[in-house]
């Protein structure tokens, strides 16, 4: 019984180990073959969504403005949530978030802004 | 007269007349999971077939299904006649050939293989072992059962149990003690729904808020390439290591490179949805045959049902550990709640380890983290399932 259960529990190890090792071995032999196209990836992370284009509004407003903005988002989503306008709220610096962020982390930003 | 003794023997043949006190348990219980799969909505899709298959056969006089054709307690080695079974059997019955001979389970797998991604496992294929340490539970169970006096066939069956894994428990029952088949299926459906009842407390119990809090570097993209070459590969090496876990394995191989393939769209699309729509209904209603009242109101139910949890429990404590043991090694890049995922049960587990994840830390999101162990405890439950066929078979 034991030896039974022993030898089951390896062996389940044993193939899972086995077909991890080999994935990973194939991984890097298809990450070698495309080892060829960085520039493309260089090019695709310029164009990126989160980076904002030469000449639009986030790049000509200055952060005072754009922090009279994003208080006044939030006043309004607060009034809406039919929470008290009198609440006070002070927004401080701001970041943008980084394009390179991963993307499930983007997504839940976006979840807890939606909210 | 003979109006009145038409209507006497009308009320005598009626099931009312003959209905026993654990035919009338039976019909409250199967109600009783009807409500649980309607109203609570507990694994509906298979709960509700197998409800109302636990129904049909506890009413008497339905004849539908007969335990008598299928086993003999009194006789081992007994072998159904299956000419006598086509000629006599009940509609039940008829189905019931699809489990009998293996043919049902395979090809729901078929279809999770066809629903499934197999991308986040790929991407990070450490997370095979995360698959691999929540099979524990099986094992653990195995030995267990045993000691509370079950026979070395049973206790694989009812281990099976800890794989989370509805098919490929129903397999290996029917493979290992097919008299246990009814009370195993009920216990591995109810557990599979409960998942997000009984897995929480255990990964927090065994994980601290920091480790809870871990956000996972985001997974590599994966080629089409290596997604179509990965059933293939895994079908070869599994199946030769366990030549018993071909049929279980296959299946889903298969039924995944018909959807990474890209060539066969509309087998694809019939195996992710008519396919399993219909084998999941004539799977669910056979199963819930076999819960006869002789079969089901037994102590060793309560005693399956029980060691069941026990799988479940230590099956989830299992991932975790080993999840613990990934975020030491790797200074904390692992987030230990993702091992919970390896008890299969797609993609239930993953959304738990989601769910807990975000409870510690808002933006965290390890769901596709989560996917691959989760996809790897399908693997995983199937070759354990292999093992115990080839072992005690």
């Amino acid at each position: 019984m034991w030896l039974q259960s022993l030898v089951g529990i390896s062996v389940v190890f044993l193939a899972l180990i086995a077909l991890s090792f080999f994935i990973y071995l194939f991984g890097k032999v298809m990450k070698n073959g495309n080892g060829s196209k960085p520039l493309n990836k260089k090019k695709a992370r310029g164009s990126s969504v989160g980076t904002p284009l030469e000449g639009s509004p986030a790049m000509d407003e200055s952060g005072d403005e754009l922090i009279a903005v994003i208080t006044a988002a939030i006043m309004a989503g607060l009034a809406q949530a039919g929470l008290s306008p009198e609440c006070r709220i002070k927004v401080r610096p701001f970041n943008r978030v980084s394009s390179d962020a991963p993307a499930w982390n983007l997504a839940g930003r976006n979840e807890l802004v939606s909210k | 007269m003979d109006f009145v003794n038409a209507i006497g023997k009308l009320i005598n043949d009626s099931g009312f007349m003959t209905m026993t006190w654990q035919q009338l348990l039976m019909i409250i219980i199967s109600c009783f999971l009807l409500y649980l799969g309607i109203v609570k909505k507990y694994e509906p899709l298979l709960l509700i077939p197998i409800a109302f298959g636990m129904l049909l056969t506890n009413l008497p006089g339905a004849q539908m299904y007969h335990a008598e054709f299928w086993s003999d307690s009194a006789n081992p080695e007994f072998k159904p006649d299956y000419m006598m079974i086509l000629q006599k059997g009940g509609i039940l019955d008829l189905f019931y050939i699809g489990i009998k001979s293996g043919v049902f389970p395979p090809l729901i797998f078929m279809g999770v293989g066809a629903m499934n991604d197999f991308g986040p496992l790929i991407a990070n294929p450490k997370t095979f072992l995360l698959g691999a340490a929540a099979q524990l539970g099986i094992f653990f169970t195995f030995i267990g059962a045993q000691f509370l006096g079950f026979t070395p066939l049973e206790s694989g069956a009812i281990g099976i149990i800890g794989g989370a894994d509805g098919p490929t428990a129903i397999f290996t029952a029917t493979k290992l003690a097919p008299h246990l088949l009814g009370a195993i299926a009920v216990a591995a459906y109810s557990y599979m729904a409960l998942v997000p009842f009984i897995q929480p407390p255990i990964m927090k119990l065994l994980t601290t808020k920091k480790e809870r809090q871990v956000e996972m570097k985001q997974l590599r993209p994966v080629s089409k390439k290596e997604k179509i070459i990965f059933p293939i590969v895994v079908t070869i090496l599994v199946v030769l290591l366990i030549p018993a876990s071909a049929p279980l394995v296959g299946m889903l191989m298969l039924g995944n490179l018909a959807r990474e393939s890209g060539v066969i769209d509309r087998l694809s699309k019939t195996i992710q949805n008519e396919l399993i729509n219909i084998v999941t209904i004539l799977l669910g209603i056979s199963v819930g045959a076999t819960a006869t009242a002789a079969n089901f109101l037994a102590l060793e139910t309560l005693l399956i049902i029980l060691l069941g949890l026990v799988a479940f429990a230590v099956g989830t404590a299992g991932g975790v550990l080993f999840g613990k043991i990934m975020y030491w090694t790797t200074g904390g890049k692992v987030n230990p709640l993702i091992g919970s995922a390896g008890v299969s049960a797609v993609p239930m587990a993953a959304r738990v380890s989601q769910k807990v994840g975000q409870e510690a830390n808002p933006s965290n999101y390890l769901l596709m983290h989560a996917m691959g162990p989760n996809v790897a405890g399908v693997i995983g439950s199937a070759v354990a399932a292999g093992i115990l066929i080839s072992l005690l078979g």
